[in-house]
C-alpha cells in the first residue's frame, strides 16, 4: 500500500513539473532544456533551508519560488532575442552550468554527497509525516498548479501565448507585447518547477546533483510531448502513464540494474514513436473557440 | 618553474584542443547542411568508443583494425540515424524541434542499451606501453600518443578542407547548407548529400572518440561531454565555418588547460558553458559566421 502511495506521490510531483514545462513549451513554444535546473533550485533551496536554517517547509517553498523565478526571469530576459535552436542550446548550457554549481559549490550543497535526512513538512501544528498525508499534500499542490496553468492557458491570455507560438511577428503586429508575455510565462513556469523540486526533496528525503541533470530535463520534456503539448490535463495523464507503467516492471523479477535502463529505453522509444505517429500526444491540444471567463 | 608549467599546460591544451577541433568540425558537418541538432552525436561518439573496446579488448583484434572497424561502424550509425529517425520525420514535414526531440529519444535509448550491454563501469583499452611513455624535453614531457593525436587531427582537418572545397559532393554539401530548396532545384540529390554529411560527421567524431578512449578510457558519460564541446566549438567558431569550428575547438582545449593553472579543474565545464552562453548572447555568429539569419526559423 505504501508503495502505491509512493508511486502516486511521484506521479503528482512529475505532474507538477510537466505542467510547468508545458506552459513554456506547449503553449508558448519556448523549448527549454533547463526545467531540471529550476526543479533543482527548488529542491536545494528547500533542503538547505530546512536542514541548516530550520525554516518551515512552506516558507522554503516561497524562497525557492522566489529564487527560481528570479533566475528564470534573468535567463529568459537575456535570451529573448534568440530563436529556435539557439535558444535550445542556450538553455542547455544554462542547465549544465546550474548542475555543475550544485556539484561543485560544496560548502553550500555538499556537492556529490548530497543532502540527507530532509525533514517532512510541518504546518499549523500538523505534520505531513506519513506517506499518505504527504501524498495528499502533493496532490493538493498539483491541483493548485493545474488551476494556475488552466487559468493561464485556457484564457484570452493563453490564446495570445498560442499566437506567439504560431507566429511571433503576427502576434506583435496586433499589438501584443511578445517579450512581456514570454518573460511572464517563463518565470511562472520556473516557479512551478521549483515547487515540484521542493516536494521531490521532501518525498525522497535525500537529494544529490545527479538528479538534476540534462537527462531529467529531457525526461520532463518527454512527458510533455507524450502527454500532449498544449494540454494541461495531457501533462498529468502523460506523467501518470509514463511513471506507472515502468513501475510495473517491479512485479516481474527484474534486477534494478536492468530495470532502470529498460524503463529509460521505453521512454526514449515512446518519445520517438509519438513524435512520428502521434505528434499531438495522448490528449491533443483543444482549441476552444469560445473563451470562458 | 611556473614558466615551464605554463608551457606544459599549453602543450596539453593543444593536444586536447586538436581533438576538440575534430569534434567541432564533425558537428558542423552535420548541422550546417541538414540543420538538425543531432544530439545522437553523443551516442555515436560513445558507441565508437565501445566498439573499439569490444574489438580490441573483447575480441583481441589488432589496434589499427579495431579503430578502423569502430570508425566505420560509427559512420553507419550516423547514416542509420538519418534514415531511421530524421528522414521519416522530414517527409512528414516536421520542424527542427521535432527532429531535436526525436534525437533526444534516440539518445536515451542508445545510452541505456550501453548500460545493459556493457554496464556502467569505466573501461580502458590497452595500448603498447611505448605510446604512453613520456618523452622529456627539458622540463616538458609529452607522449608519442600525443604526437599521433595532433598529427591525425591535423590530417583530418586538412582533408576536410580539401573535401569541402574541391570535391563535387563537398561542394554539394555547401550548396545544400546555403539554400536547400535552390540546391534541389538545380538537381543536387539532397537526400544523398544529407547521408554523406551524416557519414562524414560520424566517422570524424569516431576518430576523436578513439583517441579519447586510448588516452583516458571509457565511461558512459563521455558522450554528452563531447557533444557539449562540439556545440561550443561550432557556435564560437561560427555556424557553417569549418575552420572557425576547428580554431574554436583548439582554443577551447588550450583555455581549459591553462585555466587549470588558476581555477580548480572541477569548474571546467562551467567555464566552457559560460563561454558558450556569452557567445550566444553577445555574438551568436561566432568568430567567422556571417550567415546566421538563415538558421533562425
Amino acid at each position: 500500500m505504501n508503495y502505491i502511495i509512493y508511486v502516486i506521490s511521484l506521479i503528482g510531483i512529475y505532474g507538477i513539473l510537466t505542467v510547468s514545462l508545458n506552459l513554456s513549451v506547449g503553449y508558448t513554444g519556448i523549448l527549454s532544456l533547463a526545467q531540471a535546473a529550476f526543479m533543482g533550485i527548488g529542491a536545494y533551496a528547500s533542503a538547505i533551508l530546512l536542514t541548516q536554517w530550520g525554516f518551515n517547509f512552506f516558507s522554503t517553498l516561497f524562497v525557492g519560488m522566489a529564487i527560481a523565478g528570479l533566475v528564470g526571469w534573468g535567463l529568459v530576459w537575456a535570451t529573448l532575442r534568440l530563436k529556435g535552436i539557439y535558444y535550445v542550446i542556450a538553455s542547455f548550457g544554462f542547465q549544465v552550468i546550474v548542475y555543475s554549481i550544485f556539484l561543485n559549490w560544496i560548502s553550500l550543497t555538499q556537492g556529490p554527497f548530497g543532502i540527507r535526512q530532509i525533514p517532512r513538512p510541518q504546518a499549523f501544528g500538523f505534520t505531513f509525516l506519513g506517506p499518505l498525508r504527504y501524498a495528499i499534500l502533493i496532490l493538493g499542490f498539483l491541483a493548485i498548479c493545474l488551476w494556475v496553468a488552466w487559468r493561464v492557458g485556457e484564457s484570452p491570455y493563453g490564446k495570445v501565448l498560442r499566437a506567439i507560438r504560431e507566429d511571433e511577428a503576427a502576434a506583435a503586429s496586433i499589438g501584443k507585447n511578445v517579450s512581456r508575455y514570454k518573460i511572464v510565462i517563463f518565470t511562472v513556469s520556473a516557479m512551478l518547477a521549483s515547487v515540484g523540486g521542493a516536494l521531490y526533496a521532501g518525498l525522497i528525503t535525500y537529494i544529490d546533483p545527479f538528479t538534476f541533470t540534462i537527462h531529467e530535463s529531457i525526461f520532463i520534456l518527454a512527458l510533455v510531448i507524450i502527454g500532449g503539448s498544449g494540454n494541461v490535463y495531457g501533462s498529468v495523464v502523460g506523467a501518470a502513464v509514463l511513471i506507472s507503467i515502468p513501475e510495473m516492471l517491479r512485479f516481474f523479477d527484474v534486477p534494478t540494474t536492468v530495470a532502470s535502463p529498460i524503463r529509460e529505453i521505453l521512454y526514449g522509444a515512446l518519445m520517438i514513436i509519438f513524435l512520428r505517429f502521434r505528434p499531438k500526444g495522448l490528449l491533443p491540444e483543444r482549441i476552444t473557440h469560445r473563451v470562458m471567463r | 618553474m611556473a614558466y615551464w608549467l605554463f608551457l606544459q599546460l599549453l602543450l596539453n591544451g593543444i593536444v586536447v584542443g586538436s581533438l576538440y577541433a575534430i569534434l567541432g568540425i564533425s558537428f558542423t558537418a552535420i548541422f550546417a547542411p541538414t540543420r538538425i541538432f543531432h544530439f545522437m552525436h553523443a551516442s555515436v561518439y560513445l558507441y565508437a568508443g565501445y566498439f573499439l573496446y569490444q574489438f580490441a579488448m573483447g575480441w583481441g583484434w589488432p589496434l589499427s583494425v579495431s579503430i578502423l572497424g569502430a570508425v566505420l561502424l560509427a559512420g553507419i550509425m550516423g547514416v542509420l540515424a538519418e534514415r531511421v529517425i530524421y528522414s521519416p520525420l522530414r517527409r512528414m514535414g516536421a520542424g527542427a524541434m521535432e527532429m531535436l526531440l526525436s534525437s533526444f529519444g534516440g539518445y536515451i535509448v542508445l545510452q541505456n542499451v550501453i548500460l545493459l550491454v556493457w554496464k556502467s563501469d569505466p573501461r580502458t583499452v590497452q595500448i603498447p606501453e611505448v605510446l604512453h611513455h613520456g618523452i622529456p624535453i627539458g622540463l616538458l614531457t609529452f607522449t608519442p600518443l600525443d604526437i599521433i593525436t595532433v598529427i591525425t587531427s591535423g590530417l583530418a582537418l586538412v582533408s576536410i578542407a580539401i573535401f569541402m572545397r574541391y570535391t563535387k559532393i563537398g561542394k554539394a554539401m555547401r550548396a545544400v547548407e546555403n539554400d536547400p530548396t535552390g540546391a534541389t532545384i538545380t538537381g543536387i540529390p539532397t537526400e544523398w548529400v544529407r547521408l554523406v554529411s551524416f557519414f562524414l560527421g560520424s566517422i570524424l567524431v569516431a576518430v576523436a572518440a578513439a583517441f579519447h578512449v586510448l588516452d583516458k578510457g571509457l565511461e558512459p558519460t563521455i558522450g554528452v561531454n563531447a557533444v557539449l564541446v562540439a556545440t561550443v566549438a561550432m557556435i564560437v567558431g561560427g555556424v557553417g565555418s569549418y575552420s572557425g569550428a576547428a580554431l574554436a575547438g583548439l582554443m577551447l582545449g588550450v583555455a581549459e588547460n591553462l585555466g587549470i593553472w588558476q581555477i580548480p579543474s572541477e569548474w571546467k565545464n562551467t567555464i566552457t558553458f559560460s563561454v558558450l552562453v556569452l557567445f550566444i548572447l553577445l555574438r551568436p555568429r561566432g568568430f567567422f559566421g556571417h550567415r546566421i539569419t538563415r538558421y533562425e526559423e
